[in-house]
């Protein structure tokens, strides 16, 4: 895309294979402040080049694309810096012509967005990274739309997580690139990990076994890669998951990460007090069940999630 | 000043503070009609028309406004986003969210979704809804009220605004999470009026939003105006005809920019254009040449019109009513 001072941004993408078998797609950075992606990008890219000089066979297609915001990830924002736009809030996106205009906002995001959507139109596999935001941090698990289970059931067991969170949403969830391409016939998964502007190594490392394992599955890789242990996660669901919000405002420190068996009447943090030296809040799970998200950014207000456990009885 | 202020939400910010939502109630009757302001922080033309408003209503409450009688109930909701107002931030400013995107809200969820639940609660008896914006901050804006086609409504009373365009658009998944959407849902229409741009005040579009209003409030049977009494400000020749007229969608064009560069506009906003007519010109600010120019594909209105200069290929430069 060309700038206003008639540079250009490049979405680049980095391709390995021999193109005979199946494509695998691999985009992160759609909000410029997720940077697992990157990190995992570049073991992948590093894996592959490696896999390919040892002269052992790629077949089909894997295509990394982890810098998908790239004036985001520049100017250290999340959403598309020239309006503030939520790129994930974009798709399908328009071609830019009058007979497609966006629904709303500025455009250029909207275009953005079309480009990317047509492009990953082709592939076998989606896989859409993204590392949270500055709130909350994630172990790593897979998202999908209830209506799009049936694409978690057929790859969730070869993708090292611990956790598929198959999820009702709100309208505004149309708008997502996973959404839109399940939607189009692109099998497409959302993993979430980490928390924003930080990457979580050991994170990366599992979700990076995760991919190979998917590589494994479409036959891409194949022969001298240890077969992977399928990995059994647990289902998340509207049902089973629990919302812990905080009740005063202050700032919290976290006794533990995610990722983790939690129970009932366990302390998780705690919402201190800076000028009185008090506990305003100790946090502590109200459920038997495994911790999958926790508070990361130390402020909070009245109601802000702190934490998301799945309820095992 | 006889307006009963009303703290709908008191929100604890995490150092010891608190900070205020209010409301406030002119009257005492029946129908009651709401005015929602400053979801955005950095829009200035709805506190400005609510500072008029309030100022009027003050003074027909006290009987200082010959002529004019209170008969319903005006709550106007002056700034929604005080945070953001103070800051200079156009959303929410810990967490970047969208108070406008936040409907219905959750009344113990994050703040964004109690400021929600508290606005929504505290509009359970109204029957009508005016909520004042601007454009996005790309662009300014023809005076004009945008309303969900689904939404069953009188055309008289979207008319009786006395503004150029009433516009019936699509909804879509993202303004779902709107003010708007949420009370059209619970069948209390909501008129969005968008005029002006951020940043500034529009004194000439504020002037005719407020006596717009006060319009409304007459035709809707709010405000009763004694035969013989002039209206609250001085009447002045309206800047585009009357009466107004119902767009639907595929009636507005919008007219994008085919390449990246800076737009240099030609055409004000309020030209009626003819086909063919110069919107502006796209230029090459490194190079010092023209890239394209930018006219109107068939003629119209022009309701929207760019204010920001940087534009990328596909920007929306300008909206027509054709």
């Amino acid at each position: 895309m060309k700038t206003p001072l008639q540079e250009k941004i490049g979405l680049f993408e980095s391709s390995f294979g021999d193109g005979a078998g199946k494509r695998f797609a691999l985009v992160s950075g759609i909000h410029g402040d997720e940077l697992d992606g990157l990190y995992l990008s570049y073991h992948l890219a590093r894996f592959l080049r490696e896999w390919e000089s040892a002269g052992k066979s790629i077949r089909g297609q894997v295509s990394l694309i982890p810098v998908a915001n790239p004036l985001a990830t520049a100017a250290t924002e999340r959403f598309w810096p020239f309006g503030q736009i939520d790129v994930n809030r974009c798709f399908p996106g328009t071609n830019g012509t009058a007979a497609d205009p966006p629904p709303q906002g500025e455009g250029a995001s909207h275009v953005w967005a079309g480009a990317l959507f047509e492009h990953l139109k082709g592939f076998d596999l989606v896989v859409d990274v993204h590392s949270s935001n500055l709130f909350l941090r994630e172990c790593p698990q897979i998202r999908v739309l209830n209506r799009y289970r049936a694409v978690a059931e057929t790859y969730a067991d070869h993708t090292n997580v611990d956790v598929v969170w198959v999820h009702d949403a709100p309208t505004v969830i149309e708008t997502t690139l996973s959404c839109n391409l399940n939607a189009a016939g692109v099998p497409t998964l959302v993993v979430e990990m980490g928390v924003g502007l930080r990457i979580q190594k050991e994170f990366v490392e599992i979700v990076f076994q995760g991919v190979l394992s998917l590589l494994q599955k479409l036959g891409i890789l194949s022969g001298a890669l240890p077969p992977a242990p399928p990995s059994r996660p647990i289902y998340a669901t509207d049902q089973n998951v629990r919302y812990l919000n905080s009740e005063s405002g202050g700032f919290f420190v976290p006794d533990i990460s995610v990722g983790f068996k939690v129970e009932q009447g366990q302390r998780i943090g705690r919402i201190l007090d800076a000028l009185s030296g008090e506990v305003k809040e100790d946090v502590a799970s109200r459920w038997n069940g495994y911790l999958f998200t926790i508070r990361a950014h130390p402020i909070v207000y009245p109601g802000s999630l702190m934490a998301r456990v799945i309820e095992i009885a | 000043m006889s307006a009963r202020p009303e703290t709908i939400l008191s929100i604890e910010l995490p150092f010891n503070e608190n900070l205020a939502f209010y409301a406030f109630t002119f009257g005492a009757g029946d129908p009651e009609v709401a005015i929602t302001s400053g979801f955005y922080g950095d829009e200035y033309n709805g506190l400005y028309v609510c500072h008029k408003l309030i100022g009027f209503l003050s003074e027909v409450t006290e009987g200082r406004a010959a002529g004019w009688r209170l008969k319903g109930r005006v709550k106007i909701f002056p700034a929604l986003n005080p945070l953001g107002t103070m800051a200079h931030r156009r959303y929410w400013p810990f967490d970047q969210r969208d108070i406008n995107l936040s409907f219905p809200g959750v009344s113990m969820g994050e703040t964004t979704e109690r400021i929600a639940a508290a606005v929504l609660a505290s509009l359970r008896d109204c029957r009508s809804c005016i909520d004042l914006c601007c454009g996005s901050r790309f662009f300014e804006e023809l005076p004009h009220i945008r309303l969900y086609e689904s939404i069953a409504m009188p055309d008289e009373s979207a008319l009786s605004f006395n503004l150029p365009i009433v516009w019936r658009r699509h909804s879509t998944p993202l303004l779902t999470g709107s003010l708007a959407h949420n009370l059209n849902l619970r069948g209390v229409p909501t008129f969005v009026l968008k005029f002006g741009g951020t940043d500034r005040i529009d004194p000439l579009f504020c002037e005719r939003v407020y006596e717009g209003i006060l319009n409304y409030f007459v035709a809707s049977g709010v405000l009763e105006k004694r035969a013989g009494t002039g209206p609250a400000a001085p009447a002045a020749e309206s800047p585009w005809p009357l009466p107004g007229r119902i767009i639907w969608p595929k009636d507005v064009l919008s007219v994008l920019s085919p390449a990246a560069g800076l737009f240099v506009a030609a055409a004000a906003l309020g030209c009626r254009l003819e086909r063919g007519a110069l919107i502006g010109h796209i230029v090459d600010p490194v190079g010092g040449g023209r890239i394209a120019e930018v006219s109107a594909p068939a003629p119209g209105l022009l309701f929207s019109l760019r204010s920001n200069p940087v534009l990328y290929a596909g920007s929306l430069i300008a909206r027509l009513a054709g």
